[in-house]
C-alpha cells in the first residue's frame, strides 16, 4: 500500500526545513546566507500553514455550530469568502511578505557593507549591553 | 508747662524744683513765686471758684430731688433707679486714663484737663447723689442693679442633692455708705488733679501721671460701687497696681522703685489673707454678692462652726490690714511717701488706704464678736504704735505718713469695737483733713525744696495760706472741739469706752486710744511748729519759699473748711447705720443647734425682727457682745440713738478726756517747740534707748527683713542651687541620654537601613550586569536564546501536559 501522504508528514518536512533555517542562520556569517536561513524559516511556516490548510476542517476550527460548510457551493464563499482557501492566501502573504523582507533586509545588508566595510553578522553588535 | 520741661532738674528731690527766681508761667497765670503770693485774681482761681459754686448748685438740685434746666426739670431720683449715673462716674476716669495714655501728650497743656474734667464731672454727680441721699433721708436707703456676669459648673456632683453653680453676679450697689464714698474718692481726686496741675508742672512724664491718677480713681470707685466680693477683689488689686505705679512715677530713683516694689508685695500678703476669706464666704454659702453672704450667714449657712466664721472674718480683715496698713503690714505705708505728694494725698492717706476700712465697713455683718475684738486690737495697737514713731520722724511727710497709719488705726479700732457710725464717719472726716495736709506738705516742700522739717521754721509769713489751711486740719486731726476730727474721733473715743464697759478685753484698747490721741495732738503741732513757726532754720532755703499758686493752694483751701465744716450738719450720723449682724444671727443658730439650748434655740428667729433700740441692752445671743455695743444705731431708727445712760455717760467722759489728752498733747508741743521750755535733745539723751527705738521705727523693718526676707533670700538660693543642680543635672542627663539613643539611631540607620537600601541597589547593579551579558548585541545570540526559549516552552508544556502519560510510558515495562 503506497503510503499517503499525511498532515505529519508535511509538519516533518516543515519542521526539517525550519531547523536547516536556524542552522544557517546561527552558523553563517555571511549576512546574506542568513538571509537565506530566513527564507528557509519562512517557507517551512508556508508549508505549515498550506498543509493545515488542507488537512484541517475550518468548520472545526470555527467555534461551537459544528454545522458543516460545503465545500463545493458557491454560497458559501458568499458567506464566508472562501474559508477553504485561508491558508493558502496566508501563504501568499507570507511570500510577498519575504520578497519585501528580503529588499529590505537587502537594503539594511548593503548599508552595513557599507559603514562596516563587510556583511560579517557577528561584527554588528552595537546594540550590546 | 512744656515750655517748662527744659530745666527740671531730674528727681533727686521729691519736689520737681524750679528755677528759683525764675517767673513762672504756670496755670496761676503768671504770679511771681519769689514774693508773697498768689495774691491776685487768676484765671485758675476763676475756674475754682466757678467750680465751687457748680458743685454746691449741684448739691441742691439734688437735695431738692430736681435738676431745673431753664423751663425742663429733670427728677433726680433718676440717679438711683437706673444704673447709668453711677457707670458714668465710674467709667469717665476710665476713658480718661486712656485718652492720656494714647493721646496725652498730642493735646493741648498734655491733656491734663482731660483727666480734670472727667473726675470733676464724677464729682458733680456725685454731689447730686450726696444731695439725694441726704433729700430722701432714709437710713436704710438702697438700690441694686445686678445681672449675671458668670455662670460656670452647671451639672451635678454625684453626691450634691442639686445642681451645683458657680454664679458670678456683677452688679451696683448704691446705699448712703457708697455714695458718701463716692463724693470722698471724687472730691478729694478732683482737688489733687487740680493741685497737680501746679505741682507736676515740671515733670516730664506729666500727660502719664494724671492717665495714673484716672486709673487710680476708676479702680477706686469700683470698688465702692460694686456688689460683690468677687468684684471688690478685682478692684483691690487694681488700687493696687495704681498705687504700685503711682508710688514708683519717678522710678528712676532707686528708693522708690523699692517702696513700689515693697508695697505690692506686702499688700499681697493681706490680700491672700481676704482672698481666703472670700473663698471661705463662698464655699459656706455659695454667695459672692454682699446680701446673699449676709443673708446665707444669718440662715446658718456656717452651722455650728462658728470658729470657722470667726476665722473667716479676720482672714478678710487680713486685706484691710494689708491696705489700710495695720500693724504688722504698716511698712508699706511710709515708704509709699516717695510718690509724688498729690499720690500721697490721695492714695495713701485719703481714699485706697481706706479702702480697709471701708471693706470693713461693707463685711461689717459677718464679723463675729470675736473677730471684732481682734479687729480692735489690731486697730487701737496699730494707733499708739504708729503714733509713737511719729514722734520722732523728721521728714515732714514721714510725720503725716504714720499719722496716716494711726488715723486708719483709729477707724479699725472703732469699727472693731462696734463704733461702725463713728468709725466710718472718722474715714470721711479724716479724708479731708488728712488730704488737705498732704497737699500743705506738698505746697511746703514745693517752695523749700526739702522734707526735713529740721530745714524748715518761720515759714508762716511766707506761706500763709498753706500755714492757716494746715492748721486748721491739724486742730482737726488734734481733736480739738468744733473740729470735724473731734466729733468723729469722740464718737469713737465713747464708743470704744461704751465698749470697755462691756468688754473688759478691750480696755487696754481704750487706753492705746486716748494715749494715741495725746500723741497724735502732739506730734501735730511739732510738725506745725516746725514748719511754720520760730526762726528759719535754714536761711537760703528760707529766702526762695513762696507761695504756691493759686491751682495748688485752691485746694488746700476747700480742704482745710471741709477740715471744720464736714462734719456740720448732723445728716452723717443720722444716714449712716450699724446694719443688722447676720453673726448674731449665726451664732442664734449654732446655740440652736447645741443640744443643751432649748430656750435660746426658741428666741433665736425672732431676732431679727426685734433688732430695735429696745434691743441695745444685753441681746441674750451668742457672747452679746455684737448686739450690746452702742448699737443702738443698729436699731430700727437710727435719728434716735437710745439715750443708754451707760453711752451718754461713756461719751461726756469721752470728750472731757479727749479734750484733756489733746490740750496736754498741744500744750506740751507748744511748750517743746515754741516756746523751748523743754529741751527734746535732753529728753533724747535722758531716754537714748526709747529714742533710738522710736527713730528705727521699733526695727519692725530689719525684723522682717531677718525673719521674712532672709530666710526667704535663701530659700531662693537653696531653690536656685536644686535648680542649677538637680534640675539642670536631670535636663542635662536627659539630654545626654537623647545624645546617646541618637548616636544609636543614626549609626542604626547608616549601617542596617542604608545597608539594605544600599544592598538592594547593590543586587539589583550585579543582576543587571549578569543578565546584560545576554544582551551580546548579535542577533545570532538572540536568535539562539529565542530558539532555545521555544524549545523549553514546548518541551516543558508538553512535559506537563503529558505528564502522566511519560510516567506511564516509562514505567510500563
Amino acid at each position: 500500500m503506497m503510503p499517503v501522504a499525511s498532515l505529519e508528514w508535511f509538519l516533518m518536512i516543515a519542521a526539517f526545513l525550519f531547523a536547516c533555517g536556524i542552522y544557517t542562520i546561527l552558523t553563517r556569517k555571511n549576512a546574506v546566507s542568513v538571509l537565506m536561513g530566513v527564507e528557509l524559516v519562512l517557507n517551512s511556516a508556508n508549508i505549515n500553514l498550506v498543509a493545515f490548510a488542507r488537512f484541517v476542517k475550518p468548520a472545526a476550527s470555527l467555534g461551537p455550530q459544528s454545522v458543516p460548510i460545503p465545500m463545493e457551493s458557491g454560497a458559501a464563499a458568499v458567506i464566508y469568502g472562501a474559508p477553504w482557501a485561508s491558508g493558502h492566501v496566508f501563504a501568499a502573504f507570507v511570500i510577498i511578505l519575504a520578497a519585501a523582507e528580503a529588499a529590505v533586509a537587502l537594503g539594511i545588508i548593503l548599508g552595513i557593507y557599507r559603514s562596516m566595510g563587510g556583511v560579517d553578522v557577528d561584527e554588528v553588535s552595537a546594540l550590546k549591553g | 508747662m512744656s515750655e517748662d520741661h527744659g530745666h527740671g532738674q531730674g528727681h533727686g528731690h521729691e519736689a520737681p524744683a524750679h528755677g528759683h527766681g525764675h517767673d513762672d508761667h504756670g496755670h496761676g497765670g503768671g504770679e511771681h513765686r519769689t514774693h508773697f503770693s498768689p495774691a491776685g485774681f487768676t484765671p485758675g482761681l476763676a475756674v475754682m471758684l466757678l467750680g465751687i459754686v457748680a458743685g454746691g448748685w449741684c448739691f441742691s438740685a439734688g437735695r431738692s430731688g430736681h435738676l431745673a434746666l431753664g423751663p425742663a426739670s429733670i427728677d433726680l431720683n433718676g440717679l438711683f433707679d437706673a444704673p447709668w449715673a453711677s457707670l458714668v462716674i465710674l467709667c469717665l476716669p476710665l476713658v480718661a486714663a486712656f485718652v492720656q495714655i494714647f493721646f496725652g501728650r498730642k493735646l493741648p497743656r498734655n491733656g491734663d484737663w482731660v483727666s480734670t474734667i472727667a473726675v470733676g464731672a464724677g464729682l458733680a454727680l456725685s454731689l447730686m447723689m450726696l444731695g439725694r441721699i441726704i433729700g430722701i433721708y432714709d437710713w436704710q436707703f438702697e438700690r441694686v442693679h445686678e445681672m449675671e456676669w458668670i455662670s460656670l459648673f452647671s451639672r451635678t456632683f454625684p453626691g450634691a442633692q442639686d445642681v451645683v453653680t458657680f454664679r458670678v453676679p456683677m452688679g451696683i450697689l448704691i446705699d448712703n455708705v457708697t455714695v458718701i464714698m463716692l463724693v470722698v474718692v471724687t472730691l478729694v481726686s478732683t482737688l489733687v488733679h487740680i493741685y497737680s496741675i501746679g505741682y507736676m508742672a515740671d515733670d516730664p512724664r506729666y500727660s502719664r501721671f494724671f492717665a495714673y491718677l484716672s486709673i487710680f480713681t476708676f479702680s477706686m470707685l469700683g470698688l465702692v460701687l460694686c456688689n460683690n466680693v468677687f468684684a471688690l477683689y478685682m478692684f483691690w488689686e487694681l488700687v493696687g497696681l495704681s498705687s504700685y505705679l503711682l508710688i514708683g512715677f519717678w522710678f528712676e530713683k532707686k528708693s522708690a522703685a523699692d517702696a513700689q516694689k515693697k508695697a505690692f508685695l506686702v499688700n499681697r500678703v493681706g490680700d491672700i489673707g481676704m482672698f481666703l476669706g472670700i473663698l471661705t464666704f463662698f464655699l459656706m454659702t455659695g454667695e459672692l454678692t454682699y446680701k446673699g453672704i449676709f443673708g446665707s450667714v444669718a440662715n446658718g449657712a456656717f452651722g455650728a462652726q462658728m470658729g470657722l466664721l470667726t476665722a473667716a472674718g479676720v482672714l478678710l480683715f487680713m486685706g484691710a490690714v494689708g491696705k489700710s496698713a495695720q500693724f504688722p503690714l504698716h511698712i508699706w505705708l511710709p515708704d509709699a511717701m516717695e510718690g509724688p505728694t498729690p499720690v500721697s494725698a490721695l492714695i495713701h492717706a485719703a481714699t485706697m488706704v481706706a479702702a480697709g476700712v471701708y471693706l470693713v465697713t461693707r463685711m461689717y455683718p459677718v464679723f463675729t464678736p470675736n473677730a471684732l475684738i481682734v479687729i480692735a486690737w489690731f486697730g487701737g495697737f496699730t494707733a499708739i504704735f504708729a503714733a509713737t514713731i511719729a514722734l520722732c520722724a523728721n521728714d515732714i511727710k514721714k510725720v503725716l505718713a504714720y499719722s496716716t497709719v494711726s488715723q486708719l488705726g483709729y477707724m479699725i479700732m472703732g469699727l472693731g469695737a462696734g463704733a461702725y457710725t463713728n468709725g466710718f464717719f472718722h474715714l470721711w472726716t479724716h479724708a479731708f483733713f488728712k488730704a488737705c495736709l498732704f497737699l500743705g506738705s506738698g505746697s511746703v516742700i514745693h517752695a523749700v525744696v526739702t522734707q526735713d522739717m529740721r530745714e524748715m521754721g518761720g515759714l508762716r509769713r511766707k506761706m500763709p495760706i498753706t500755714f492757716w489751711t494746715m492748721l486748721l486740719s491739724t486742730l482737726a486731726i488734734a481733736g480739738v472741739p468744733f473740729t470735724s476730727g473731734f466729733t468723729s474721733k469722740d464718737g469713737i473715743l465713747g464708743d470704744l469706752l461704751f465698749a470697755a464697759h462691756e468688754h473688759p478685753a478691750l480696755w487696754p484698747v481704750v487706753i492705746f486710744a486716748f494715749a494715741g490721741a495725746g500723741l497724735t495732738a502732739f506730734y501735730m503741732f511739732r510738725l506745725i511748729f516746725m514748719t511754720f513757726t520760730g526762726e528759719p532754720r535754714a536761711k537760703e532755703k528760707f529766702e526762695h519759699a513762696h507761695e504756691s499758686p493759686w491751682v495748688m493752694a485752691a485746694p488746700l483751701v476747700i480742704l482745710g473748711s471741709l477740715a471744720i465744716l464736714s462734719d456740720k450738719g448732723g445728716w452723717f450720723q443720722e444716714l449712716v447705720g450699724k446694719p443688722e449682724s447676720a453673726a448674731a444671727a449665726a451664732i442664734a443658730h449654732a446655740e440652736a443647734m447645741k443640744p443643751g439650748a432649748k430656750p435660746h434655740a426658741e428666741k433665736a428667729p425672732g431676732h431679727e425682727g426685734d433688732a430695735g433700740p429696745s434691743h441695745a441692752k444685753a441681746p441674750d445671743v451668742g457672747s452679746g457682745y455684737v448686739g450690746s455695743l452702742p448699737v443702738a444705731h443698729a436699731g430700727a431708727n437710727p435719728y434716735h440713738p437710745p439715750h443708754s445712760e451707760e453711752l451718754h455717760h461713756a461719751h461726756s467722759a469721752a470728750m472731757v478726756l479727749s479734750i484733756l489728752v489733746a490740750g496736754l498733747g498741744i500744750g506740751l508741743s507748744f511748750f517743746t517747740y515754741q516756746k523751748k521750755l523743754i529741751d527734746p535733745a535732753k529728753i533724747a539723751a535722758a531716754a537714748a534707748p526709747v529714742h533710738r527705738l522710736l527713730l528705727n521705727k521699733y526695727w519692725i523693718d530689719e525684723f522682717f527683713h531677718e525673719t521674712l526676707v532672709k530666710p526667704a533670700l535663701s530659700i531662693s538660693r537653696a531653690c536656685s542651687r536644686f535648680d542649677l543642680k538637680v534640675v539642670d543635672g536631670f535636663v542635662n542627663l536627659w539630654g545626654k541620654a537623647t545624645e546617646v539613643w541618637s548616636w544609636i539611631a543614626g549609626t542604626f540607620d547608616q549601617k542596617v537601613v542604608d545597608g539594605a537600601v544600599n544592598g538592594t541597589a547593590d543586587v539589583v547593579m550585579s543582576a543587571g550586569a549578569a543578565l546584560s551579558r545576554f544582551q551580546t548585541g548579535r542577533l545570532k545570540t538572540y536568535l539562539a536564546w529565542a530558539v532555545a526559549g521555544l524549545v523549553i516552552l514546548t518541551g516543558g508544556f508538553h512535559l506537563v501536559t503529558h505528564w502522566a502519560q511519560i510516567v506511564e510510558h516509562l514505567t510500563r515495562k
